[in-house]
């Protein structure tokens, strides 16, 4: 049995949606993927709710899924939380293929809303740095919070730790996953952040930690989304052309102690990747994907993913970008739709967006930013959590 | 909806906390009376710092002594600002990667930073402010500095 995904309900990333709450959010993208599905509240069997842990802080809200699920009109149906820091999504989507997999349910609702935006730092007279300071509670808040005072100090080790292990990528490297990214945006309509930016002006940007620049971290958004997914024969009724999930693969390492063989890797999105691709069937990526959407967390990130996906060996994602090898209009785009950078980010609800955004691809409906779909195949890679040690790969495929 | 459509209001939430480190509290006896706690594994031999009093690769009992303090950096990120609560040690810091000396771990932790940065390799010994309430309540410095 195969599981597609039969709608997608997608909306503008934003820094506040003031007029709007988190549930009002999972209202309207529940009701457009419902619509793109030609499906009443009445068809769905069953809820998944990707949100994340972070919730606690932005909101004030433990049990939210809890609440939420009247608000959308799915009362009285079964549901589950799914909440694994940045790669909520993808676990939420590998968990409603999980539930229909099972037999539990015919058709599955996969939704998320994220809103961290209401918090506020009256000492600052700002919303983003109390918001910086919760997302501090994504990482181990005994062994690492007290010593990492910024979130992407976090990330900045990895990515310090690959250039410790390969000499590579440079910063010049890295603000070049910045401009594409920022760039790729510009034709998305949902993006939050499309900017034409030059490699100089992010190299220029305010230097954060170690060799991490503003311009090199990802945006911080309010968002939701939605999917519809469906067993292999309900996927057939409702529509002509159900993207199916070919594979679906997670890990989870140790956080904030790392193994010494794996300092400078992302380990966990090799395992992730390998588990997708060998249910998928997929052998060699280069030959068999279109595209790829992945976690631009930081720039020098997505440079060290090339590698753990199979694109390159460690340590060469640099040289990539230099030859425009992840460029929209080159053999292998990556986040042709901004990305997190461009695009928008919010624990939670970010990587069904993007899932959302390779389904519309796969469609061929995806407007500005579609890419050439010639093998009809394409993967998302969510990573998160402290210390970056959590994964999570999804193969979309047409056939 | 406009701008004065939209009902807000400023709210406030403090929680405040008597934390437990649990079964982990060695670490910070130890970090209390200067020194560096590891628990090696009375089946695999594993050094945990920071110590376990149970291995999580095999499940055997775990028993604490002292390491020397001294270490090696793995990686670090140099901080564009010094945390204030070690302002008067009077160098720039990083935060890093450490990897004591005997342990099968490594530790996040500040990291005083020389003149040419926080180098993978550095040598580094511990420093321990009066009081120790986190783990950023001590410290490595450079041995070639300290």
């Amino acid at each position: 049995m195969k599981v597609g995904i039969v709608g997608v309900g997608l909306i503008p990333w934003r820094v506040r949606y003031a007029d709007k709450t988190y549930s009002e959010l999972a209202l309207d993208v529940t009701k457009a993927a419902l619509a793109d599905a030609r499906l009443s509240p009445s068809d769905v069997d069953h809820v998944v709710w990707g949100l994340s842990d972070l919730m606690v802080a932005w909101v004030r809200q433990c049990c939210p899924s809890t609440t939420m699920q009247d608000y959308i009109g799915m009362a009285g149906k079964s549901s589950v939380h799914v909440s694994a820091g940045a790669v909520t999504g993808a676990m939420s989507v590998r968990q409603g293929m999980v539930e229909i997999l099972s037999g539990m349910s015919d058709v599955t609702l996969v939704v998320g809303s994220g809103k961290g935006m209401d918090l506020w730092d009256p000492q600052q007279n700002k919303r983003s740095s109390a918001f910086l300071k919760a997302i501090m509670l994504d990482l181990d808040t005994n062994w690492e919070v007290p010593v990492e005072p910024l979130a992407a100090a976090n990330f900045g080790f990895a990515v310090q730790a690959h250039i410790d292990r390969y000499g590579a990528p440079t910063e010049e490297q890295m603000a070049k996953v910045s401009v594409k990214n920022h760039g790729n945006a510009l034709t998305n309509p949902l993006a939050q952040s499309g900017m034409k930016l030059s490699v100089d002006e992010v190299m220029n940007s305010r230097r954060i930690a170690g060799p991490i620049k503003m311009f090199d971290c990802c945006l911080y958004s309010e968002g939701a989304a939605a999917l519809i997914l469906a067993s292999e024969d309900r996927a057939r009724e409702i529509c002509d052309d159900p993207i199916w999930i070919e594979g679906a693969g997670a890990s989870n390492l140790r956080s904030y102690m790392p193994d010494f063989d794996q300092l400078g890797r992302l380990a966990c999105q090799q395992q992730s990747a390998q588990r997708a691709y060998a249910m998928a069937g997929v052998t060699d990526p280069l030959k068999q994907l279109d595209f790829i959407e992945t976690h631009d967390l930081l720039s020098g990130v997505e440079l060290m993913s090339y590698a753990e996906l199979g694109l390159c060996e460690p340590g060469q994602g640099g040289r990539l970008i230099d030859e425009g090898f992840t460029e929209r209009s080159g053999p292998m785009p990556v986040n042709p739709s901004g990305g997190m950078m461009g695009c928008g980010h919010v624990a939670g609800c970010s990587g069904i967006s993007r899932v959302g955004e390779i389904v519309q691809q796969l469609r061929g409906r995806a407007g500005g930013t579609q890419v050439p779909i010639n093998k009809g195949r394409a993967i998302f890679s969510a990573i998160g959590g402290p210390g970056i040690s959590q994964s999570c790969t999804i193969v979309l495929g047409k056939s | 909806m406009s701008v004065a459509d939209i009902f807000e209001v400023e709210i406030e939430d403090i929680y405040r906390y008597r934390l437990s480190y649990g079964g982990q509290s060695a670490y910070f006896h130890g970090l209390q009376n200067k020194i560096l706690t590891a628990s090696r594994c009375t089946g695999c031999g594993f050094v945990w710092v920071p110590l376990r009093p149970i291995c999580s690769k095999c499940y055997e009992p775990a028993e604490a002594f002292a390491l020397s303090g001294k270490g090696e950096v793995l990686t670090s990120v140099l901080l564009p600002q010094v945390p204030q609560h070690l302002e008067h040690v009077g160098m720039p810091f990083a935060t890093a990667l450490v990897r004591p000396d005997g342990a099968d771990t490594c530790i996040k932790a500040f990291v005083a930073a020389g003149p040419d940065g926080l180098p993978k390799g550095t040598r580094v010994q511990a420093k321990y402010l009066p009081e120790i309430r986190t783990i950023a309540d001590f410290y490595f410095v450079p041995e070639s500095l300290g």
